[in-house]
């Protein structure tokens, strides 16, 4: 079959690189000692959203799956009003109510209808600050609970990651606080009350309205926490690094088909300036499609369907980790080309193509990161996080673009010791690895 | 309301353009009517397959993934049973980047048996990892073979089995793309913060002068016969609980009939709510998930209702309570009481259409299928379609389609787990 192909069509379109993007203001509209309001770009989409960011998760627990299970029965009720009745009331007024915990931080998401926006907010705080926490809700849970873990337990990827954090950490640190059966029988209503009191009386709370609202609804949640009662925290639990007494470990799953493999080096702090470059430095190992990891390991060899690395915060610095989930039989292979590919950052940095690609790419995606009525909140809560100015954003192009090879070498030479790499294994493993 | 302009070129192709200030990124989504349905039995995965294959360099532009990250912008794909999509987002100043690409690989791809046999390793490692390392990972398989016998909805996206993946020839691939991969059988849209004048003109220069085939997906597919009796199948899983899924054949997207089954199954076990997470979960305590839904294809879609068991209750306890409860709830319940549960739904569906409206790709896409369907309009007047339906329509929908003499179910139990550690 003919194909006309046209002699323009060899011609690259010209590509600018993004050079600058639109200053992110975080001035909070409303705050006093406790508490922060921002709100967003008004935008006509027929929804409100509210983000309440507080700055409490599971490191102030006291047990484990205690700030999790907390935050999941937030709304499930009391003696007068059932956890039913609840949710049935957010169906008819149209609410979509999330909660969310994690290590750092706990959030209430309410997106409403706009013009649903005030009713639905009175409600949902009228409700979570009536939660009693009944014992029947708490069963269900559990019971819900316990079916899923075992499900995740099935899988290669929770264990390797498991065991590999359960090895570069002290065993007592929160990020190791996988939940267990017992973890979750042991919970009573009294814990999830202390969870919840501490979560709302806490201060360095954040708020974040974002889409179609009114400034009525920043009134309100103004007028809400003018003054309210504050608990003080519980002790705040550390991460504590340990070096691993052996450079792997492994589990093995019969009933799986392929391993996956997770690998953890502890990289240490950086400032909102450093990060950037840090963050280049993996994106070029394994953080994007155009990878060394993906392309040589998936693009040229099929030995995996992915494989990434990515800079896991753990409350005070960061880790780099890698995961895959590869061929069983071609394991060794996928080891010997991660470990290769991390040498080739000290030994054959980024030319000055792989380098522009990469930047181009964190350049246009953090850009189009702030497309969207509701944006702000993920990067108020990013900033809160990890304790970043709103210079992270707004110098963060300047930053990315002043990267040189050189300087992306030493990081690597710096930072991407083998010697500190510890591998984790599950899945169809049939003999020792090698690492 | 998402607004768009819509165009065809001189060769047959379809371009929607959607106008939105607020991005910084532009997006440009081409939808192929290909799928799962249109392989053949002894060939599946193929239209999955390809879809890996598309990335792997076209006639002018060797690494097609380079140019994306070049220009600032990301990129992916997904094939269903009806269709196979694929989208770039980029800076809307280096829009045209994405205009070259996707007119390339539209004009011709660079076939190679390297490449294939990379692709091929790739896929049969998503294969494993999506079906045998994940609980249930079957289920797909195993719900289609039992209610399609004839029509090509009987196998999944990824395909029956490996080796159909692995027996893949460069001669099948280039015969695939040539019948489906062209411009009569696509639709482009554009959407972002540029106008329809720089659309039509980009479009023309990149996409005209590609050369149509004459060969349009008809969609044509052998129907199947009703399922006059219970099919059942027995099977084992990673999951550590029994678990047991009914099924039925549903409606054709575009029929009401599939909102109906939509509406219903939100109603009966879209949440924890429903008579099903009641019943089965909160109250008796049996099962620890009980839920249902409807997946709409473009043809007949699918009803299920599933639960995951605790100890204390036999599959086919299970099944009779989850068959009993729904029979209860679609013949005697009252109207009233069906009547708010139906409104709280179509609540839920109109929050839910509205947020999804926010974001520039999802609409870019609701574009792309509902022209693909045959009218784009639809992207507008699907939520009145949801709003306005009654519950006559909803319990119609149900009534005819749900045999309760006549599902397909499938048991699982746990595999036998072991584990060593090292």
């Amino acid at each position: 079959m003919e194909i006309k192909n046209e002699f323009f069509r060899s011609l690259r379109p010209e590509a600018a690189p993004i050079s600058s993007m639109e200053k992110l203001s975080v001035l909070p509209v409303w705050k006093n000692n406790r508490v922060e309001i921002y709100s967003a770009e008004k935008r006509e989409v027929g929804i409100t959203r509210v983000d309440l960011i507080y700055s409490c998760g599971s490191l102030y627990q006291t047990k484990n799956a205690q700030a999790q299970t907390c935050m999941q029965l937030l709304l499930s009720g009391n003696d007068s009003t059932s956890a039913e009745q609840i949710q049935t009331h957010l169906d008819s007024l149209g609410a979509i109510v999330q909660t969310e915990c994690t290590m750092l931080d706990s959030i209430i998401s309410i997106k409403s209808l706009t013009e649903k926006t005030i009713e639905t907010i009175h409600y949902v705080f009228e409700q979570i600050l009536a939660v009693s926490f009944l014992e029947s809700e708490l069963q269900n849970y559990q019971q819900i609970q316990i079916a899923d873990l075992a499900r995740k337990q099935q899988t290669p990827g929770y264990w390797s990651r498991r065991n590999c954090m359960e090895n570069i950490y002290e065993k007592e640190s929160p990020i190791c606080n996988f939940t267990e059966t017992k973890d979750i029988l042991n919970l009573n209503s009294s814990d999830l009350i202390a969870f919840k009191d501490m979560l709302l009386g806490s201060s360095n709370i954040k708020i974040v309205v974002s889409g179609d609202y009114s400034n009525s609804v920043i009134n309100l949640l103004s007028s809400f926490y003018e003054d309210r009662k504050t608990h003080s925290l519980s002790i705040k639990r550390e991460n504590k690094t340990v070096v691993a007494s052996f450079p792997s470990i492994q589990k093995t799953l019969e009933n799986s088909n392929q391993i996956n493999i997770c690998c953890a080096l502890h990289l240490g702090s950086f400032s909102e300036k450093e990060i950037h470059h840090l963050s280049l430095l993996n994106l070029i190992f394994g953080g994007f499609f155009g990878s060394r990891l993906m392309q040589e390991i998936r693009e040229k060899r099929g030995l995996t369907y992915g494989i990434h690395s990515y800079l896991n915060f753990n409350g005070s610095g960061y880790d780099l980790m890698i995961s895959s989930d590869t061929n069983s039989s071609k394991v060794e292979e996928t080891i010997g080309a991660i470990q290769e590919l991390m040498e080739s950052l000290k030994t054959n940095p980024p030319a000055a193509e792989e380098l522009e690609k990469a930047k181009r790419y964190y350049c246009g995606q953090l850009r189009a990161s702030f497309d969207g009525p509701f944006q702000l909140s993920s990067k108020i809560r990013s900033l809160s996080n990890k304790n970043y100015s709103v210079d992270y954003y707004n110098l963060a192009i300047p930053a990315i673009l002043s990267a040189k090879t050189e300087s992306i070498q030493k990081l690597a030479e710096k930072h991407f010791d083998q010697n500190r790499l510890f591998w984790s294994f599950a899945g169809n493993i049939s003999k020792h690895i090698s690492v | 309301m998402i607004e768009y302009n819509k165009f065809v070129l001189e060769n047959g192709l379809r371009v929607l353009h959607h106008f939105d200030a607020d991005c910084n990124n532009a997006i440009l989504n081409v939808l192929y009517n290909v799928g799962a349905r249109d392989e053949e039995e002894s060939h599946t995965g193929f239209a999955h397959l390809f879809e890996h294959l598309m990335f792997g360099g076209s006639i002018n532009i060797k690494h097609y993934d380079r140019e994306i990250e070049l220009s600032g912008g990301s990129n992916n794909a997904y094939t269903t049973n009806d269709l196979t999509n694929y989208y770039i987002s980029l800076p809307v100043e280096n829009i045209e980047t994405a205009f070259w690409l996707e007119s390339d690989r539209m004009l011709s791809l660079d076939f190679s048996q390297e490449s294939l046999d990379i692709q091929k390793g790739v896929v049969i490692e998503e294969f494993k990892q999506r079906c045998f390392n994940a609980p249930f990972g079957l289920l797909w398989h195993h719900v289609r073979n039992l209610l399609y016998k004839n029509h090509p909805y009987k196998w999944p996206t990824i395909g029956l089995e490996i080796s159909h993946i692995q027996d893949a020839t460069l001669d099948l691939v280039k015969s695939f793309y040539f019948k489906h991969y062209h411009p009569e059988n696509a639709v482009v849209v554009v959407a972002g913060n540029i106008d329809i004048e720089r659309t039509k003109e980009l479009s023309k220069k990149w996409f005209e002068s590609i050369a149509p085939r004459g060969v349009i997906n008809k969609n044509k597919y052998t129907p199947d016969s009703p399922i006059l009796q219970r099919q059942l199948l027995k099977t084992e899983d990673l999951s550590p609980n029994n678990a047991v899924f009914i099924c039925w054949r549903g409606a054709k997207y575009m029929d009401i009939e599939s909102i109906g089954l939509e509406m219903f199954a939100d109603m009966l076990g879209g949440n924890e709510t429903s008579i099903l997470h009641q019943a089965c979960v909160k109250k008796s305590g049996l099962f620890n998930a009980a839920e249902s839904f409807y997946m709409r294809s473009a043809e007949e879609g699918i009803f299920m209702i599933y639960g995951i068991l605790n100890d204390t209750i036999t599959h086919e306890d299970a099944e009779k309570m989850l068959l009993e409860l729904t029979q209860e709830y679609l013949f005697h319940t009252e109207s009233d009481s069906l009547e708010y549960r139906l409104q709280l739904s179509k609540n839920k569906a109109r929050t839910s259409l509205l947020l999804a409206n926010t974001n520039l790709m999802n609409k870019a896409q609701k574009l792309a299928f509902y022209e693909n369907m045959g009218d784009a309009n639809l992207a507008n007047t699907e939520a009145l379609q949801y709003q306005s339906i009654t519950l006559s329509e909803v319990l119609h929908a149900a009534k005819k389609h749900l045999n309760f003499l006549a599902p397909a179910v499938v048991f699982y139990s746990p595999k036998t787990i072991q584990q060593n550690g090292n």
